[in-house]
């Protein structure tokens, strides 16, 4: 086991496609590291240049003490679990576990007695005689999870690994993934673009967009405190609502909503206020007019969509082009309340926020405002 | 009833779309098969009334040295020409399986000597393998080594034949292989790469595997191919110097339009379908076995 650092790494394809820029990370000994991002912001590129599969254009990559950036794969010891498994088609499951440690001359009978060992661990002592074909998708993604940790590597490297299971499958794999980790206690990248894998699997989570490191921490410390719009708007489902304003003197104007906030320096700002930290009740907190448009009740939370005066921010994150469905100057706001909530579509109603959930950002530089 | 009718006029229908290629097959397919094989149990000049004789023609081939030394030929020549042009055009795919500049260029020229017709390959290769003028003991020459004789020679004619033949089927073979190396999943060979395979060990454990069906094709069809051996041995060689290039398909062409011993030469026909029968049949048995099919 090792920790795996990236140094200044720089990646540029060609055609001018800079798919990591100047990314320095430091992943520590047994960590769990979570690189998340919307789809094309570099996070398999970056754990190619960890596998050894690209080259770095410029910066270095270290696994444990050794700077890796001219060793072949073969020579890193890491394993990778790619996202559509990469089985090998023509082997059965226990050649495809076993691939590895024949490649290094690992003696037969310890061969064995791995494959076993780590097959009893996930589960796939029934299947080894069987072929990828034959199995289905929780299975195989066993299969290439005990493909990789059989070797026992250095680090442990995963693309997107749940992304092609069914919700259910996914929900079970996570929790395994987690006792695994836990158990082996191997140094992990996980890639995912997924919120729900992001925010539960890691020890820490690093966001991701147009190649560069947007923030890192822990995920509750990268929930409760964004650093940038972009993060505020990618961490969190459903995500922070935004809504433009502007600071002058110590108080805070967005559409409808105004608040004081001590020692912020004039200007344009973005206000942002999580789903959850909204109430349908105002009873003296600051407060803005809503104007209900479709509700969800999920049994344990109801979701409320609707508008608000103002307009809204554009992060950067949002995942595709969903026209909102927003006539005039009005922002839209997701809201998420009890169960006990009625509420009904053409509804009209004040929502309360405490001002320590209200989130501010610099409008020009995206950067959050203490 | 009515229903009956009905169906019973579609298979008309059917049957008369069917027809002008129905016709084809049977005048140049069936006809041909029927007649050779009857024309094997007979003394058959092609002119005279045949004369029905039983398996006289296949007990004769037994005492033939002419038929025996055309089988031995086809087999040398068979158990080279296959592993030669697969083996060649899987080298000359996985060379041109990168990404380089001028790549179509290369994949162009390979792929030449495949659409150039015998005639015109034999024409040069003569030129080439010319005892005194040709390129092929110049250079050779130069290395210290002949001069041969090649197509002159009894002892290398049917090695030039192979040389020739072989050079001009590889491109064929890489084409296929080509197409084959580019259907295997770059991710396989990265996760082999990871798991700690060296190149020639991914070769060996990935992408030979995976290329088991293409290479179960080009073996069965080659060597189809090889036994079959006619144009070129008719174009350059003529079956000499002596005996030497005699191979069973031209020797049956000598017997049946030289000679005019028909129903001998359909004899030979039947004995070379029957090894290439038993010949394919065994290299599917095996292939299925060692081949993997995707899905
Ligand atoms: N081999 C490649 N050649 C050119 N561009 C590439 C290549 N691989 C990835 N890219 C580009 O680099 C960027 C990052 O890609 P990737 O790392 O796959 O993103 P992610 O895994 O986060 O979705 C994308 O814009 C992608 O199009
Ligand atoms: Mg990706």
């Amino acid at each position: 086991m090792a920790e795996v650092v990236f140094d200044g790494v720089t990646k540029v394809f060609p055609g001018e496609t800079v798919a990591l820029d100047d990314l320095t990370l430091e992943i520590a000994d047994g960590e769990f590291m979570i690189l998340v991002g919307p789809s094309g912001c570099g996070k398999t590129t970056a754990l190619r240049c960890v596998a050894g599969l690209e080259r770095p254009t410029r910066g270095t990559i270290r696994v444990g003490d050794r700077v890796v950036n001219d060793v072949t794969p073969r020579d890193r010891d890491v394993a990778m679990v790619f996202q559509n498994y990469a089985l090998y088609p023509h082997m059965s499951v226990y050649r495809n576990l076993a691939f590895g440690l024949r490649q290094r001359r690992v003696p037969k009978a310890e061969i064995d007695r791995r494959v076993r060992e780590i097959s009893a661990m996930l589960g796939l002592d029934d299947l080894l005689r069987r072929r990828p074909a034959q199995l289905s998708g929780g299975q195989r993604q066993r299969v290439a999870m005990g493909r990789a940790l059989v070797r026992e590597p250095r680090a442990f490297l995963l693309d997107e690994p749940l992304s092609n299971l069914d919700a259910k499958l996914r929900v079970q794999m996570r929790a395994e993934l987690k006792r695994l980790h836990a158990r082996l206690g191997i140094t992990t990248i996980y890639v995912t673009h997924d919120q729900t894998e992001a925010m539960t699997l890691g020890d820490r989570i690093a966001v991701m967009s147009n190649g560069r490191l947007q923030q890192l921490g822990a995920p509750q410390e990268v929930y409760d405190h964004p650093a940038n719009l972009f993060v505020a708007g990618f961490i969190g489902s459903p995500p922070m609502n935004l809504v433009r304003g502007r600071a002058e003197g110590g108080r805070v104007v967005a559409g409808d909503l105004t608040f004081e906030r001590s020692r912020i320096p004039d200007g344009e700002v973005a206000v942002g206020i999580r789903p959850e930290a909204l109430s349908p009740s105002a009873d003296g907190t600051p407060s803005f007019e809503f104007l209900v448009d479709v509700v969800e009740p999920l049994g344990d939370e109801v979701v409320v969509h609707g508008t608000t005066t103002g307009s809204t921010v554009e992060t950067g994150a949002e995942e595709e082009e969903v026209p909102t469905q927003v006539e005039g100057a009005r922002a839209p706001i997701t809201a998420r309340f009890d169960p006990g909530v009625r509420l009904a579509p053409g509804e009209r109603l004040r929502l309360g926020v405490r001002p320590d959930r209200i989130h501010v950002f610099d409008l020009r530089t995206g950067a959050a405002i203490p | 009833m009515n229903v009956r009718r009905i169906a019973q006029s579609e298979h008309v229908v059917g049957w008369a779309f069917a027809l002008p290629a129905v016709l084809l097959v049977v005048t140049f397919g069936i006809v041909p098969i029927v007649w050779s094989a009857l024309m094997s149990f007979q003394r058959n000049n092609l002119l005279a009334p045949p004369q029905w004789i039983g398996l006289e023609n296949y007990r004769a081939l037994g005492r033939d040295p002419l038929f025996k030394a055309s089988m031995v030929h086809a087999v040398v020549y068979t158990s080279l020409f296959v592993p030669l042009s697969v083996g060649g055009g899987l080298f000359a795919a996985i060379a041109l399986n990168r990404k380089v500049v001028g790549i179509r260029v290369y994949r162009m020229a390979v792929f030449v000597p495949v659409v150039i017709s015998s005639i015109a390959t034999a024409i040069m290769f003569l030129w080439l393998f010319d005892p005194t003028f040709g390129l092929a003991n110049w250079i050779l020459g130069k290395l210290g080594l002949g001069p041969f004789g090649f197509f002159t020679s009894s002892d290398g004619a049917l090695y030039s034949i192979i040389a020739m033949t072989v050079w001009g089927w590889i491109g064929f073979d890489a084409i296929i292989y080509l197409a084959a190396l580019q259907g295997i999943p770059q991710e396989l060979v990265e996760a082999a790469a990871i798991d700690g395979a060296r190149p020639w060990g991914i070769f060996r454990t990935i992408t030979l595997p995976l290329l088991g069906p293409a290479t179960l094709f080009l073996v069965v069809f080659s060597s189809i191919n090889a036994i079959q051996l006619f144009d070129e041995v008719y174009l350059l060689t003529n079956g000499g110097p002596g005996t030497s290039t005699y191979v069973p398909v031209f020797y049956l062409y000598q017997l049946a339009f030289a000679q005019g011993i028909a129903g001998y030469a359909a004899a030979i026909a039947y004995v070379l379908l029957v090894v290439i029968l038993i010949l394919t049949a065994i290299q599917l048995w095996v292939g299925k076995r060692l081949v993997y099919y995707a899905s």
